[in-house]
């Protein structure tokens, strides 16, 4: 039992391609049972493919994560950490093997069509995990969203997640920036935050929800921001084992005691300009110190988008994937310094 | 030159012959031009931001839709491909029917505060780009390169494959291909019923019944390419075709979908 790591990159790596580390998960020359296996990307360059894990299952690896070096991962921002780029084809990263981890890359769907952008689909055993990832601008030809949750019996986490200016053209539903669609299984959603779902050419019917579980088992949907959604910001419907609270809306459908609707979205974020979207918070905000305090289960929920560790640094919770800290907001901290920070 | 990466085993879930990872011409000078223009290999100036004029400040003019320039609180965006321009600021704005903002002061402060970070120009007259990256400036970004640096195009024009991925699988030169090709090459193959529609999970989203549907049957150009079956299989030997007289893409088989699917 050992941590296996190899680097992936354009500059002397081990693998210039995700696709050939995730082949290797099967060669007993790297791998023993029970191994976790860790795929480290760099920024050298963008990616230009898609890649499906689904190896290690003749190896019997206990674990497998695709992640970014330390000094490789995205701010939150566009362009600035280890990036996939594909205009078309389907989902660009598919997760399907039990225990896998895909955190800290930006992926950009380049305005192109997608079945997802991360797709977390298995069967029947835990677990498969989606963290701190950048996902935008690619659009859903059928059931599918920026980061989806499937599968029969399938249990899956997404935390700290941003995706951004994602587009629904299925009809008759689709399913949004961040959706699940998992009858008999579970998915948990924490500190997210969705912006800009918009349908492709048919509001009508292309219903673009920002969050939408349409008939997910159990669904957990807590400390989540969803913003300017053509259709609804959430879309819990189905099943009475939803749990839904301390989210917040640009329109009236965060349910649950804690949530906040109405919220303004200008208020909420740095940037929704197109081209320059910054979706951190900002001071004033009225998500900062509305969420709830999560611990550190499941592992990594603490981390957010910037690296932080809410838990660690004692913070009081903020619904979104950003915490925001005082000194993040430039010239006038000093007036809004006391509104911060300590869990007491 | 465009680059396949083939697989000649059949260790895990794939075939000897499938098409692991493709790359267009397009994708191979894009890369090796992101290698040699990364922001990090240049000097910061004094003021600690990315200086104009390099190449990698060329790169990004070159392959990025939106130019932004701060003009005090507000931004100017110059969209490079259709040359409008607009001014935004900390007050919504409806452009394109998106109400779009943004705090200049705080969007500057906290991408500073990423050592790696992409903002060029001097303090209070910052710059960056962003938007839709593309492929259409790639002839300019390299006559950029050419001029400024002792980097040729002609130097750069294999996928850098690593030696790992040179021993343990097939690299080839083949003739490039569109992005239709690239799709058809790079699109895993789906399960299907009994009339040949799509198998969908529960959740309505098609069931990949494989990773790859196209598959290149590379024992067949062992003449061509002047090898053995041998030394290909050799996983101690590297092995790099690149060079070579490149493999026309049509020769690559696509599966089709079986009716009856899984």
């Amino acid at each position: 039992m050992a941590t296996v790591t190899k680097t992936i990159g354009t500059t002397g790596r081990d693998y210039s391609t995700i696709q050939a580390w995730e082949d290797d998960l099967d060669d007993s020359g790297i791998y023993s049972a029970s191994d976790d296996a860790v795929g480290e990307c760099y920024d050298d360059s963008d990616f230009t493919a898609g890649v499906s894990i689904n190896g290690g299952g003749t190896i019997g690896l206990s674990s497998i994560k695709l992640t970014v070096d330390s000094g490789s991962r995205h701010d939150g921002t566009s362009g600035t950490g280890a990036l996939i780029s594909i205009a078309t084809g389907q989902p660009i990263i598919s997760l399907g093997t039990d225990y896998t981890t895909v955190e800290w890359l930006e992926i950009d769907g380049l305005d192109g069509r997608h079945d997802s952008a991360v797709s977390l689909v298995n069967s029947l055993t835990p677990g498969l995990f989606a963290n701190n990832l950048l996902v935008h601008n690619g659009y859903t030809w059928g059931a599918g969203s920026g980061i989806y949750v499937g599968g029969y019996g399938n249990i899956a986490v997404v935390t700290n997640c941003i995706v951004y200016n994602w587009v629904v053209r299925k009809a008759s539903g689709g399913v949004g920036g961040i959706g699940s669609r998992n009858a008999y299984g579970t998915g948990h959603f924490f500190n997210c935050t969705v912006h800009n779902t918009t349908s492709f050419d048919n509001p009508a019917t292309q219903l673009a929800n920002g969050f939408n579980f349409p008939d997910t088992a159990s669904t957990t949907v807590k400390n989540c921001i969803a913003t300017a959604s053509e259709a609804s910001d959430f879309s819990v419907t189905s099943f009475s084992t939803a749990t839904v609270d301390y989210n917040a809306s640009s329109d009236t459908s965060a349910a649950g005691a804690n949530s906040i609707d109405s919220v303004v979205t200008a208020d909420q974020y740095v940037s929704t300009t197109i081209g320059a979207e910054d979706l951190h918070l900002k001071a004033g905000s009225d998500c900062i110190d509305a969420g709830t305090d999560l611990g550190t289960t499941p592992t990594g929920v603490n981390i957010d988008i910037d690296g932080r560790d809410r838990d660690a640094e004692g913070d009081t919770w903020d619904i979104s994937a950003h915490e925001f800290v005082a000194d993040d907001s430039g010239p006038g901290v000093a007036s809004i310094i006391l509104r911060r920070r300590r869990r007491i | 030159m465009a680059d396949i990466l083939i697989k000649v085993d059949t260790r895990g879930d794939r075939e000897d012959g499938d098409v692991l990872f493709a790359a267009q011409d397009k994708h191979v000078f894009m890369v090796n031009a992101q290698n040699i223009c990364h922001r990090k290999k240049q000097l910061k100036n004094s003021d600690g931001l990315n200086t104009k004029g390099t190449v990698a400040e060329d790169y990004y003019t070159r392959t990025h839709q939106y130019k932004f320039t701060r003009v005090g609180n507000n931004v100017e965006r110059l969209d490079l491909i259709s040359g409008v321009t607009d001014v935004l600021g900390d007050t919504p704005k409806i452009i394109d029917g998106k109400s779009q903002h943004i705090d200049v002061q705080r969007f500057i402060t906290k991408a500073l505060k990423n050592e790696n970070h992409k903002i060029f120009g001097t303090k209070n007259n910052e710059l960056w780009y962003g938007g839709k990256i593309h492929h259409d400036g790639l002839n300019g970004l390299w006559s950029d390169i050419e001029n400024k640096t002792g980097d040729l195009r002609s130097d750069h024009s294999s996928w850098p494959f690593s030696d790992r991925e040179r021993t343990g699988w097939l690299a080839l030169p083949v003739l490039d291909f569109n992005d239709k090709e690239m799709e058809r090459i790079t699109e895993p193959l789906y399960a299907t019923n009994d009339v040949g529609e799509f198998t969908l999970d529960d959740g309505g989203a098609r069931i990949v019944k494989k990773f790859r549907r196209a598959k290149i049957d590379w024992e067949l150009r062992l003449t061509d390419l002047n090898i053995t079956k041998e030394d290909i299989l050799n996983k101690e030997k590297m092995i790099d075709l690149r060079g070579k007289t490149a493999v026309d893409q049509k020769l690559i088989r696509i599966k089709k979908p079986n009716k009856g699917g899984l």
